[in-house]
């Protein structure tokens, strides 16, 4: 759905975008993680056509996003900070991007009124909470009925409950018109139950990029016992991280967790229990050197 | 598949009404008060201050025809242009809209013809109403002229066009909302401050040039005063047998303020189409905007902080070289700050000393430093400049003026003497103060009009000190101006000779005695009387000054040579100034001021007579 190839940006003269390179596939809830700073909501701008690269293309559905209202009216996009008229309420808002929108579909606005109640339609956005103002976003958003949903730090200034609630909203659009959505994040955990592909982002450049279960295939947690010391395992596993208590080592390897076991297996071990890794570990272990990246968005 | 174009956008056009009809309203407001309203007030007080109904209607007819000639509107739209502009695309000055409203399904070009319009229409609309109440305000007064309120609002149409132009040009280079009216501002009034600052530093370092070098008339780049003087409309006027004639004036030029204003919205669109939305809220947001700013900035504000120094100084070329090279170092200098703290806008830091910054504000320093020294030792040849006698049409001096062909050959002859002699002369005078009382002292202004309608003028100020070719030429304008038919065309008018003239009244202003005299405070008072008479009488007093003109009693005001004129006698003179009031041809008014020398016989004795001064010795004073 969404291509980034060789996105080079600069602002006077400080390399905000690297030769960034991103994709996001139809369908998918895509993550893109990374500190502040990282360049998230840089790229955004690219690719909902607000800013125009210096280098390298950004390309929806294989088509160019800037100066592109054909390809523009596919997307949604909700910013971090919300976009409104200084004196319009949610009711002028909802007839703006009716205009604007040519899918917008009012039916489903009324409809969602009941998700949510803490909105006064008829109030200046201006003087709802910051909280209410994302709601407003999200319900506009999601009324124009886009193919593709682009949502930069989506629930930051949220409560819980409604942190859920725009989730689930979000997932159910998702489920039922197969909605391809960027969200991004400061937060790793914040999005690791709802994405299923995750770009993690520094310095103006994705330092990876992965499908969870490409993610989950690739690296394994062992726990496993010897009796005597822990014989040399054969090359074809590879240790990222390994920690010995007594007789028993915890080891994290590259590979997939059926792979591993079946090496380790065949040494055989007194003990051995192949154990699930969070997404934060996988990071932590792939990312290797550039760890300090990843410390700074899981707190 | 790339989208259908579309150049409009119903839902954003309407918005902006929606959003923005309050300062529409208060436009229309402002014009309805300013136009029909006044005129209204103004019909019915003279209405109910004629007696007759023909001279009421007579008085209300005229009232409608000076209203037009009144009309000027490029101040009020000049203002709301830019607060439309503004309005219509602020959007662009804040980083969260600039995002969303770009992140839409409409294209810039969409975005800029739907705002451009909508502007247009919050200033049109209210033009359109105050025009419809100013057609019925004068609906039954003057039925003849309604086609000016409809020719009035095409004017004003035409003015919008090219003022919504420039405004909205200067609304897409700028990133900050305070900043668009200021380079508003400094478009229009551009020309007249640099024009300022070239004729400050001629008249402070060009020997001969201290008026106008260029002059600061009406001029096409300062639209707000040109258009205003231009474009309108003019009156015949008295009133004929169809009543007051109106007509359009400056139509030719407004339809060039057009065409520029249509480039200008051509340029501001493509310059939209350039303008990176990561620039909202920087100072200027477009790249070539940004040394612009900072050349113009040097050069601009640091001529005019070191004229100004200088000026508070009081210092000029005739201090010589030292002054010279010191206004150049503060010129380098006051460029160099003014070059960084520009800088410093653009990037919003006071951290601008990099060495790119510095490197480029040294060539700057230099530059500037540079077109002085050209300037100075006049490359441009302002200062050996002489008009070519072929192509004057006449010329003035100290007062008088002169169209003969052979007359004009003497003059330039003259000038050119002086301008020969140029660096003796301007030595001559570096001692200011003595300059002024040496007996020697010159002082000839020259104004010429050339055929070609421009003006050229020059005042020499220096002393001749020793017998050469500018001494004969001066002795040769020194007998031009001893002519008694010069003299009186210069006081009575060109045709003097053929017109009635009336003399209606006559002032007399004199010094008759000394302040705190013998102290180093000492000042002169003055005593001033009005000269009675009847009109015989006074024909008498005209006659008696033309009779000292003839005599050459009446020559110093048109000296060249200040000091010798003052030294009459050698040791007193007359600090007397006659007034006449004179009705010229029965409807024009010309006052003339007559300064008295001891030489007056005549008129003295026909004051005497007349009672205005008891005898003579009342005028003298002594030294």
């Amino acid at each position: 759905m969404i291509q980034v190839n060789e996105v080079v940006k600069e602002f006077d003269g400080y390399r905000a975008l690297n030769h960034l390179n991103m994709h996001v596939p139809h369908g998918a809830i895509y993550g893109l993680v990374g500190p502040n700073g990282a360049g998230k909501s840089t790229i955004i701008r690219h690719i909902t056509g607000a800013y125009l690269q210096d280098e390298g293309e950004v390309l929806v559905d294989g088509q160019k996003v800037y100066e592109n209202p054909a390809v523009k009216e596919k997307y949604a996009y909700i910013p971090d900070d919300i976009f409104y008229y200084n004196q319009a309420n949610t009711l002028e808002m909802m007839r703006f991007y009716k205009g604007i929108y040519k899918n917008f579909d009012e039916e489903l606005f009324h409809k969602l009124s009941e998700c949510f109640p803490a909105v006064n339609v008829k109030r200046n956005i201006r003087s709802l909470s910051k909280g209410m103002q994302k709601q407003v976003g999200f319900w506009l958003s999601i009324c124009c009925r886009p193919e593709l949903l682009i949502l930069d730090e989506p629930v930051d200034g949220l409560d819980p409950v409604m942190r859920r609630q725009i989730w689930s909203l979000i997932m159910a659009d998702v489920a039922e018109h197969g909605t391809t959505v960027l969200v991004s994040s400061h937060n790793l955990r914040e999005l690791e139950d709802v994405c299923d592909h995750v770009g993690i982002m520094d310095k103006g450049k994705i330092l990876i990029e992965r499908s969870l279960s490409d993610l989950q295939g690739s690296v394994t947690k062992v726990q496993v016992a010897f009796d005597g010391p822990m014989p040399e395992l054969p090359a074809s596993v590879e240790i990222l991280h390994k920690v010995t208590a007594g007789r028993v080592h915890t080891l994290i390897l590259r590979g997939a967790p059926r792979e591993a076991e079946i090496a380790i297996a065949a040494m055989q071990p007194l003990l051995m229990d192949v154990l699930p890794l969070t997404l934060e570990e996988i990071f932590i272990y792939e990312l290797g050197g550039v760890e300090y990246a990843v410390k700074e968005i899981i707190f | 598949m790339q989208s259908k174009k579309s150049f409009f956008n119903k839902t954003i056009f309407k918005k902006n009404l929606t959003r923005f009809w309050p300062f529409s309203l208060m436009y229309g407001v402002f014009l309805l008060l300013v136009h029909p309203f006044v005129l209204y007030l103004n019909i019915q007080s003279a209405a109910a201050t004629y007696g007759t109904k023909a001279e009421a209607q007579r008085r209300i007819y005229e009232i409608i025809c000076d209203s037009f000639t009144a009309l000027t509107e490029p101040v009020s739209v000049g203002i709301i242009a830019i607060v439309i502009a503004i309005a219509m695309f602020g959007y662009l000055y804040q980083s969260r809209s600039a995002n969303m409203l770009h992140a839409f399904p409409v294209s810039r070009t969409e975005l800029f013809v739907t705002n451009y319009l909508s502007g247009l229409v919050l200033m049109v609309i209210p033009q359109f109403i105050c025009a419809l109440f100013m057609n019925l305000t004068i609906l039954g007064h003057a039925n003849n002229v309604i086609w000016a309120v409809w020719a009035w609002l095409a004017i004003t149409f035409g003015e919008t066009l090219f003022f919504y132009g420039l405004a909205c040009f200067v609304v897409m280079y700028t990133g900050q909302l305070p900043v668009a009216p200021l380079f508003y501002f400094i478009w229009n009034f551009l020309y007249l401050g640099v024009i300022g600052l070239i004729d400050a530093l001629a008249a402070s370092f060009l020997f001969g040039v201290n008026d106008m070098l260029i002059p600061m008339d009406a001029n096409p780049l300062t639209p707000f005063i040109y258009l205003a003087t231009k474009v309108g409309f003019t009156s015949s006027p008295k009133l004929t047998d169809e009543g007051i004639l109106l007509y359009t004036n400056g139509i030719h030029i407004l339809l060039v303020y057009v065409g520029v204003g249509l480039l200008l919205t051509a340029a501001a669109w493509y310059t939209y189409q350039k303008r990176g939305v990561e620039t909202a809220g920087e100072f200027i947001s477009i790249r070539w905007a940004k040394p612009l700013f900072r050349w113009g900035c040097a050069y601009v504000l640091g001529v005019a902080v070191a004229e100004f120094i200088f000026f508070v100084l009081g210092a000029n070329y005739s201090y010589g070289r030292r002054v010279e090279i010191g206004f150049t170092i503060f010129l380098a200098l006051f460029a160099g700050i003014f070059f960084l703290a520009s800088q410093m806008f653009i990037d919003r830091s006071f951290k601008v000393f990099n060495k790119k910054v510095l490197r480029e504000c040294g060539i700057c320093m230099a530059s500037i430093a540079v077109v002085f020294i050209l300037f100075r030792t006049d490359v441009f040849g302002i200062e050996k400049h002489v008009p070519d006698a072929d192509k004057i049409e006449s010329v003035s001096t100290n007062g008088l003026e002169w169209s003969d062909p052979e007359d004009i050959a003497k003059i330039v002859d003259a000038h050119q003497a002086i301008v020969g002699d140029r660096k003796h002369l301007k030595n001559s005078i570096r001692n200011q103060e003595s300059a002024w009382e040496s007996e020697d002292f010159y002082s000839i202004n020259l104004r010429y009009q050339m055929k070609n309608g421009k003006k050229i003028t020059r005042l020499y100020t220096f002393i001749l000190d020793s017998e050469n070719e500018v001494t004969a030429s001066i002795r040769n304008l020194n007998q031009l101006t001893a002519d008694p038919d010069s003299i009186k065309r210069a006081q009575f008018g060109y045709n003097y000779d053929s017109a009635q003239i009336k003399i209606s009244g006559a002032h007399l202003s004199y010094a008759d005695g000394w302040v705190n005299e013998g102290t180093d405070d000492a000042w002169l008072q003055y005593a001033d009387t009005n000269v009675l008479g009847n009109k015989e009488e006074l024909e008498k007093l005209y006659q008696a000054v033309l009779t000292d003109i003839d005599n050459g009693a009446l020559i110093f005001q048109y000296s060249f040579n200040g000091n010798n004129a003052k030294k009459l006698n050698g040791v007193s003179r007359y600090y007397a100034s006659l007034e006449l009031d004179m009705i010229i041809n029965g409807n024009e008014n010309r006052y003339v001021w007559l300064e008295l020398d001891t030489k007056c016989n005549e008129t003295i004795k026909t004051l005497v007579e007349l009672g205005a001064i008891a005898s003579a010795d009342v005028l003298m004073v002594e030294e």
